[in-house]
């Protein structure tokens, strides 16, 4: 079970790149859900018919599959090449989306009604009820769903080695190849991630037992 | 943009029989992993219930370790690690079955019986306490209680929480062309690489999984309707 230390770092450098990808992703994805959980709540139709199918088709694909659209239609629609770590973001990007839209509509949908009909009857204004009053109650309350989320789309990111990118899961592919030993290398990978991903559900855990 | 499309890809032989076949197998991957996913995920679900300390912390470790470990690294562990460390004779026998596909089974089903044994567990907290206790209280041992009152409501009350991930173990199974079975993904970038036609290759894949996603869907609706529990809030309908 000797390791030499140049593999070891060569595990954790690519492990940088998942853990970019997901620093990258994640805010833009959340930032763009939050407009489009917006649209699926919206009464002009064609942005909540809009919003309805993206989250809905993009809920339906692998992101295997989004990550290789992106791949090969990025170059055709931009004329030139955008690599393999920009498709695989965008792609994260592009199907992150569909499923925070969905967890922050659900946490605005579960603050009761009554509640902005009471805040608009005082005399606030609708971007007031929606910032003071709506919004507050409601990240608390979809806050352990995010930060679950986030640690799947985190997961999710060694899919990108799929279409190229270097990887953890790469490196491990690598230097299997190179010295032979899988049981070591896709062990060791499997517990780096399993000891970050444990240590950011932490998080959830204590998210869960604070009252809300 | 200039593309002149060509979809006969889609029907030329040999990409036609390789479409309906990779379209069997992701469904054998899927269904096949999902049976397994329940079965464990449930075992492992009631596990995390019981009295005995050992139990419980063994499903809880189990839970914890599958679902922080990435599905693609699972797989990989499965397919590629896993055999190494058993005995040459067994190992030689896996690789004679075709250790692709049944390591495919193995990752998919381990890892949606996590997710599975969550939602077991969070069911049976939502319902538990007085209904153990009123069962327990009438005689019925605590295998009983488990498997004759709390199992049946439960899973009328997580039927929701289930259909969404027989969704995704669909759309997950795509993670098994990396290890070059050749299911829905891996077939649509075969015939992409072979003609060059990407974009009519992956709008077929594409539209394979919208059309599952569509069908397991309109059933699961169906489903939950007819197992809804009377008095407990259900997911919202949409």
């Amino acid at each position: 079970m000797q390791l030499a230390p140049n593999s070891v770092a060569f595990i954790l450098q690519s492990f940088a790149v998942n853990i970019l990808l997901a620093v990258l992703a994640l805010p833009i994805a959340i930032a763009v859900a939050a407009l489009f959980a917006y649209g699926r709540m919206s009464r002009f139709k064609p942005v909540y018919y809009f919003a309805t199918l993206y989250v809905n088709v993009l809920r339906s694909m692998p992101l295997i599959m989004v990550m290789f659209w992106l791949y090969f239609l990025a170059p055709i629609l931009l004329g030139r090449e955008v690599g393999a770590f920009n498709s695989a973001l965008i792609a994260l990007v592009i199907f992150e989306i569909a499923y925070f839209t969905e967890i922050i509509r659900a946490g605005i949908q579960s603050i009761p009604v009554g509640q902005k009909y009471a805040a608009l009857s005082s005399g606030m204004r609708p971007w007031q009820v929606a910032t003071r009053v709506i919004l507050p109650q409601a990240i608390r309350r979809m806050l352990p769903s995010l930060t679950t989320q986030s640690i799947i789309a985190f997961q999710d990111t060694t899919l990108a080695s799929v279409i190229g990118v270097l990887d953890i899961s790469a490196a491990a592919t690598i230097l299997n190849s190179r010295e032979g030993r899988p049981a070591v290398f896709y062990t060791l990978v499997a517990v780096i991630y399993f000891a970050t991903c444990y240590a950011l559900s932490g998080i959830v855990r204590w998210l869960e037992k604070r009252p809300t | 943009m200039h593309y002149a499309f060509d979809w006969s890809v889609l029907w030329r032989e040999p990409y036609g029989s390789l479409i309906v076949d990779g379209f069997k197998m992701t469904l054998y991957l899927s269904l096949t992993g999902w049976v397994g996913a329940l079965v464990f995920g449930t075992l492992v679900g009631f596990g995390r219930t019981v009295r005995s300390l050992p139990i419980r912390a063994l499903c809880t470790a189990y839970v914890e370790v599958l679902r922080n470990v990435p599905l693609l690294l699972q797989l990989f562990f499965w397919y590629f690690a896993f055999p190494v460390m058993l005995p040459r004779d067994i190992r030689v026998h896996l690789y004679s079955f075709g250790w692709e596909v049944s390591s495919a089974i193995v990752a998919l089903a381990l890892y949606t019986s996590s997710r599975v044994a969550e939602h077991i567990r969070s069911g049976i907290r939502s319902v538990e306490g007085g209904i153990r206790l009123a069962a327990l209280s009438t005689g019925l041992t605590r295998f009983q209680t488990n498997r004759q009152v709390l199992a049946p409501l439960v899973f009328r009350l997580i039927t929701p929480s289930l259909t969404s991930e027989f969704l995704t173990i669909f759309k997950s199974s795509s993670v098994a062309m990396t290890i070059g079975v050749a299911e829905t993904t891996f077939v649509s970038q075969l015939i992409g690489n072979a003609t060059f036609r990407f974009i009519e290759a992956s709008t077929e894949a594409t539209v394979i999984y919208l059309a599952i996603a569509w069908f397991v869907a309109t059933l699961a609706g169906l489903f939950e309707l007819k197992l809804r529990v009377p008095g407990f809030i259900q997911r919202e309908a949409n």
